[in-house]
């Protein structure tokens, strides 16, 4: 489904990822680790085509992510560390406008019951700006009950979450893996990433030094002696 | 590169002596008009000298290989030298020829406001952000800048023509005295331009070099 | 898409007004200077009107600009729009129409002020004005969201932005005022249409650019 080939990206002429290459199927969980800098976000962010490699290709769903050509993105969606919102609107206008946008109708229905699931149905009138970091990153993946997506590249989806937050996204998360879609998410947490992914990524070095399965044996073991 | 530089600096040599001892002086002018057969080729090696940074852009997109956007950054740089070296030039020759120093000319004009779109670029290199990003936008704004250069120079030859009265220099009315030694010196000041827009790009190169290596 | 691009983006500004609010509240303020530190005298001001009129918009519109992707920072919404399977070429539009549509709007309400304040006559005939200012401000617009676009990210872009337009806007500026004077003042419109021409040709010019450019300006 999606095919990364020698991903390179520098700022400042300080390489954050060197030659970056996998692939993913369909109906992986891959969860991204790596220590601060280790350039996680930035290769969510080259994936999303939000920002540019200096090399480097990626195929999703036979198609060139990087030829600039809108209909190849369809099917991704990004959740960055910001609220990728706007801030003026309402929950329920921001979800209508971000569907749209995905080619995906939707009806006043639809969204108060995605709203109502997702806990923000009190808030339906109020400007995103005034919402609690928590409400943000819920109203963030409410988008994916609305729209037609196979791949969903998240960042720290549970940041600054409390603890019923954090369980509310993993039950999501748990239920989105259908076979068919693939997420990619950055976490630090080791232990909750045992539990819900299928692959264990790891970036230090601008390189992957660790890609397996969650089946591969002495796997925590691995992960904490890298991540050290 | 070596032999360019002997030989640019050899035809400069030559270029003087001929300026200064085989032109002929032209009655009113006297040395004043001198300046002509320098400010006219460093005005020509200016325009050139964006057009390339045009060209570089549009190579740095097509090939997306920064060595295009070092070329862009030199050529930028000794394009606004010399057309800060033609804004200088001109109101000298001006002074004496047309009585005032600054008249609104539209090459001279087009070269101001090139000059002050150039301020604008090296600022956007400084504050744009990461140098991997500015590549991007100093290549858009080199292409931008001189897709407006025709506009520019129409819209000001037509701005005031009342006001922009001034002797032209007729090319083909010139005596070959004048003639040959202004073509040597476009010349020679072309050749001086390629000689320090590789010597930039040479440097630029080694910056990078140094830059990028061991990490 | 672009109708929904377009749509969201009236929407937004009219929910927070951010970018008409500091074009109209610069532009009454810089007519106000301009009242005062011109002599008063109304045919000098008739002369001068068109030159006026259009380093007001001139001025306001750098403000504007600033702000016409404000909502896109604050929250990082630009990362969603990005990744959206939009073309950022129809992006590109959107802004373009919609700074138009402000512009054209602030334009509206600072008009009779600035009649009023300079003491000007009536025009004999308000269409072709309005023609002139409509293709002035989307060449001013086209230029701007090009370099909204790229100041957005960039530190100092407050001065980054007026620092880059105005040099890039000065064949359209003249112009305008050459269309507008010739508009005003009764010229035939043989004498002036040279400068429409010259507008129109810089409104293709860097609307193709910005379209075909907006790919690359607006990456990371």
């Amino acid at each position: 489904m999606l095919n990364i080939s020698n991903i390179s990206k520098s700022f400042h002429y300080k390489p954050v990822l060197k030659d970056i290459s996998f692939s993913l199927s369909p109906g992986e969980t891959l969860a991204l680790l790596g220590r601060n800098g280790a350039g996680k976000s930035t290769l969510l962010r080259i994936i999303a085509k939000i920002s540019s490699p200096e090399e480097g290709q990626a195929v999703f769903n036979g198609n060139n992510l990087f030829e600039g050509v809108a209909a190849h993105r369809k099917g991704l969606y990004y959740c960055g560390h910001a609220p990728g919102l706007y801030p003026s609107l309402t929950a329920s206008e921001n979800l209508h406008y971000f569907s749209a946008l995905h080619s995906c109708k939707t009806n006043p229905d639809s969204i108060n019951s995605v709203l109502k699931d997702f806990d923000l149905i009190d808030a339906i009138d109020e400007p995103v700006k005034v919402y609690s970091q928590g409400m943000m990153q819920r109203l963030k993946l409410s988008f994916l009950e609305l729209i037609d997506w196979s791949l969903l590249l998240i960042d720290e989806p549970f940041n600054g979450l409390d603890i019923p937050g954090q369980k509310f996204v993993m039950n999501k998360m748990e239920s989105w893996q259908n076979g068919r879609r693939s997420i990619i998410f950055v976490d630090h947490d080791i232990n909750r990433v045992l539990k819900i992914s299928s692959r264990i990524m790891i970036l230090d070095k601008h390189s992957i030094v660790l890609d397996d399965p969650i089946s591969t044996s002495d796997l925590e073991n691995k992960i904490t002696s890298l991540m050290n | 590169m070596r032999i360019l530089f002997i030989v640019s600096v050899i035809l400069m040599a030559v270029n003087l002596y001929a300026i200064f001892f085989i032109a002929p002086m032209v009655p009113e002018q006297h040395w004043a008009q001198k300046i002509f057969y320098v400010h006219v080729p460093i005005a020509w090696s200016s325009f050139l000298s964006y057009f390339i940074v045009m060209v570089s852009g549009i190579l740095f997109f097509i090939k997306k290989d920064s060595y295009w956007d070092r070329v862009g950054l030199a050529a930028a740089e000794i394009g606004t030298l010399f057309v800060a070296l033609v804004l200088i030039t001109g109101p000298i020759w001006a002074t004496p020829i047309w009585g005032k120093p600054w008249i609104w000319e539209p090459r001279l004009t087009t070269t101001l406001i090139l000059f002050l779109i150039y301020i604008g670029y090296f600022m956007l290199r400084k504050f744009g952000g990461h140098p991997e990003r500015v590549a991007r936008y100093a290549a858009v704004l080199g292409i931008l800048a001189f897709l407006d250069v025709p506009l520019i120079f129409y819209s000001v030859k037509f701005w005031a023509p009342q006001y922009q009265l001034h002797p032209q220099v007729e090319m083909n009315q010139q005596p070959d005295e004048i003639l040959l030694p202004f073509f040597f010196s476009m010349f020679t000041f072309t050749i001086l331009y390629i000689l320090m827009l590789r010597f930039r790009v040479k440097i630029s190169n080694f910056q990078y070099k140094l830059k990028t290596k061991n990490v | 898409m672009f109708i929904t691009l377009l749509k969201k983006e009236l929407f937004v500004e009219l929910r927070n007004k951010e970018v008409i609010l500091s074009m109209l509240a610069f532009g009454l303020t810089v007519l106000l200077i301009f009242s005062f530190s011109l002599s008063g005298n109304p045919k000098i001001n008739h002369e001068i009107a068109p030159g006026l009129f259009w380093s007001l918009v001139v001025l306001s519109s750098s403000l504007g600009l600033h702000r016409l992707f404000g909502q896109e920072k604050d929250f990082d919404a630009f990362a969603s729009l990005l990744s959206a399977p939009i073309d950022r070429g129809t992006l590109f539009l959107a802004k373009w129409i919609s700074g138009f549509l402000f512009l054209f709007l602030i334009e509206i309400l600072v008009v009779l002020p600035f009649f009023l304040f300079l003491g000007l006559s009536q025009p004999m005939s308000y269409f072709p004005g309005i023609g002139i200012v409509m293709l002035g401000n989307l060449g001013i617009v086209a230029v701007g969201v090009i370099v909204s676009g790229m100041a957005m990210r960039a530190k100092m872009s407050a001065v980054l932005l007026p620092v880059l337009l105005f040099p890039l806007i000065t064949p359209l500026l003249i112009a305008c005022v050459k269309a507008t004077t010739g508009w005003y003042h009764l010229i035939p419109f043989s004498t002036w249409q040279f400068w429409v021409l010259i507008m129109a040709t810089y409104v293709v010019i860097f609307g193709l650019a910005g379209y075909v450019f907006f790919e690359h300006i607006t990456e990371e």
